[in-house]
C-alpha cells in the first residue's frame, strides 16, 4: 500500500505544486492523469521518494519514506520520463549498484541488460548512449529484484513496438504477482483495460476515480476525460 | 572500489591534485615559520595546529566545491535503498581519506598538533559534505561555508588545543545534520549558481 498523505510541495516558496494529497494506493495498476504542468510527474517524485514533501508524509508498506529511507525503498521501483543516469558510471556499473543495493546477485544486472537489448552496450558509458538507450536503462534497473511498487512515468514514450510489448508483458505480471503498479502516461489505450483506478492532479489536490467503468468505451472516455483535466462525477 | 567513491574520484580528477595543492599553502607557510624561527615548543605546536587545520579546512573547501559544481545531485538514485545518512558518510570518509597527506605533513611539524587536527577532521569533512549539498543555493557555493566554518574552528583549535576532543564528540550531530540537508535537496529544480552540464544527471546535452 502507498499512502500519501496531506503531502504538500513546491519547488519554489509560494508557488505551490501539491497541495495537501491524499491518497491510498492498494495493489493493481492506478494511471496517474491530468494535462501537463498539474503535478503528475512531481507526485510520483514524491512518491518515488526523489523529493521530499514539505509538509505530509509518504509511506510503503507502513515505512514512512524520509525516516525509514531504506526499508521503505526497498520494494520500490522507479521509471522516470526523463532518464537521469550519472554521466560518470557504464550501465553495468549503474545496474551493479542496483543490484548491491536491492541484495541481489550480480547475475540480476546481466539478466535485465539482456531483456532490455543492451547487452553489448553494458560496458559503454551513459555519456554515450542514447536517449532511448537510457530509458531502457533505467527499466532494467526496475527490472532486478522483484519490486512490489513499481512507479511509472511514459513508460511507453519513444519505445519501440517490440519495447512497449515487452514492457506492457512485464506490467502484467507484476499486476498478476499482486504489485503495486502506478503510471503517468498520456497515451491511455494500452492502459485502459489493465487500470483498477485513476486518479487526477488538479490544482494541486488530487481526486480518485476507483473503481472505474467495467465498461470498455465509457472506461476510456473518462480516463480520458480525466486526462484533460475536466471535473468528473 | 566502491560506486560512490568511483564517480566522485570521476567528477573529481585533477581536482583532487589541486585540493592538496590549496592545503598545502597554510601548511608550508606554517612549516617555513617553524624551520626559520627559533621557537618554544607551545609556538611549535600552534603553528603547526593552525597549519594543519587551515591545510584540511583549504583542501575541503576546494573538494567540496568541486563536488558541488561537477557531481550534482542524482535525483534518480534518491529511489534506491540507500539513506541519506549512507550517502553523506561516503562523501565525508572520501574527503577525509584525501587529508591523510596533509595530515602526515602536519605530523613533520608536531606530531601532538596533527593528532588534534586528525581529531577534528571527522567533524570537518561532514561538514564539508552536508556544504556539497547546500551549495548550489548559495552563491558562494560549498567552499563559502567551508573556509568560514574550517576556518573559526582552525583559529579556535589553535588557541584552545582541548576543543579537538569536543568537535569529535559532535560528530554525530554533524552527521545527522548534512543527512538531513541531502534529504531537504530539491534535486529536480533547476539552479544556474554553480551548474555544470558535465556531471549533471538530468543534463541531456552531458560530454
Amino acid at each position: 500500500m502507498i499512502r500519501v498523505h496531506r503531502a504538500t510541495f513546491a519547488y519554489r516558496p509560494g508557488e505551490p505544486v501539491l497541495a495537501g494529497i491524499d491518497l491510498e494506493i492498494p495493489g493493481g495498476l492506478t494511471l496517474l492523469l491530468g494535462p501537463n504542468g498539474c503535478g503528475k510527474s512531481t507526485l510520483l517524485k514524491l512518491i518515488a521518494g526523489i523529493e521530499r514533501p514539505d509538509s505530509g508524509l509518504v509511506e510503503i508498506d507502513g515505512h514512512d519514506l524520509w525516516t525509514d529511507e531504506v526499508a521503505a525503498r526497498r520494494g520500490l521501483a522507479y521509471v522516470p520520463e526523463q532518464p537521469d543516469l550519472t554521466p560518470y558510471a557504464t550501465v553495468r556499473e549503474i545496474l551493479g549498484l542496483v543490484c548491491r543495493l536491492r541484495g541481489e546477485p550480480q547475475s540480476a544486472a546481466e539478466e535485465a541488460l539482456e531483456f532490455v537489448g543492451l547487452r553489448d552496450l553494458a560496458h559503454r558509458s551513459v555519456r554515450e548512449l542514447s536517449m532511448g538507450q537510457r530509458r531502457r536503462s533505467v527499466l532494467a534497473a526496475a527490472l532486478i529484484g522483484t519490486p512490489r511498487h513499481v512507479l511509472l512515468d511514459e513508460p511507453l514514450e519513444a519505445m519501440d513496438r517490440g519495447a512497449r510489448d515487452a514492457i506492457l508483458a512485464w506490467i502484467d505480471r507484476l499486476l498478476a504477482a499482486g504489485a503495486t503498479v502506478v503510471a503517468v502516461s498520456h497515451d491511455l489505450a494500452p492502459f485502459a483495460p489493465r487500470a483498477h483506478r485513476a486518479a487526477t492532479v488538479r490544482a494541486g489536490h488530487c481526486r480518485l476515480a476507483d473503481p472505474l467503468p467495467d465498461d470498455p468505451a465509457a472506461r476510456l472516455a473518462l480516463l480520458e476525460h480525466m486526462a484533460r483535466g475536466e471535473p468528473f462525477p | 572500489m566502491r560506486f560512490e567513491a568511483r564517480i566522485a574520484w570521476r567528477a573529481l580528477r585533477w581536482r583532487l591534485l589541486s585540493s592538496w595543492v590549496a592545503g598545502l599553502l597554510p601548511l608550508g607557510a606554517a612549516f617555513l615559520f617553524v624551520r626559520n624561527n627559533e621557537l618554544a615548543p607551545q609556538h611549535v605546536r600552534l603553528a603547526g595546529l593552525l597549519g594543519g587545520a587551515c591545510g584540511v579546512v583549504f583542501a575541503f573547501s576546494d573538494l567540496a566545491e568541486a563536488l558541488g559544481v561537477r557531481r550534482p545531485a542524482w535525483p534518480w538514485a534518491r529511489s534506491l535503498p540507500w539513506s541519506a545518512a549512507h550517502r553523506v558518510r561516503t562523501d565525508a570518509l572520501l574527503l577525509a581519506v584525501h587529508a591523510a597527506p596533509l595530515l602526515l605533513l602536519t605530523a613533520q611539524i608536531d606530531l601532538v598538533a596533527a593528532l588534534a587536527v586528525l581529531t577534528v577532521t571527522p567533524w570537518l569533512a561532514l561538514r564539508a559534505a552536508g556544504a556539497v549539498r547546500r551549495a548550489p543555493e548559495r552563491r558562494s557555493g560549498a567552499s563559502g561555508e567551508v573556509l568560514l566554518e574550517g576556518g573559526l574552528l582552525a583559529a579556535a583549535l589553535a588557541l584552545l588545543p582541548w576543543i579537538a576532543p569536543l568537535a569529535l564528540a559532535a560528530t554525530p550531530w554533524a552527521w545527522r545534520a548534512a543527512a538531513e540537508r541531502e534529504r531537504e535537496q530539491k534535486v529536480s529544480r533547476w539552479l544556474e549558481l554553480h551548474h555544470l552540464a558535465v556531471g549533471d544527471p538530468q543534463s541531456w546535452s552531458s560530454e
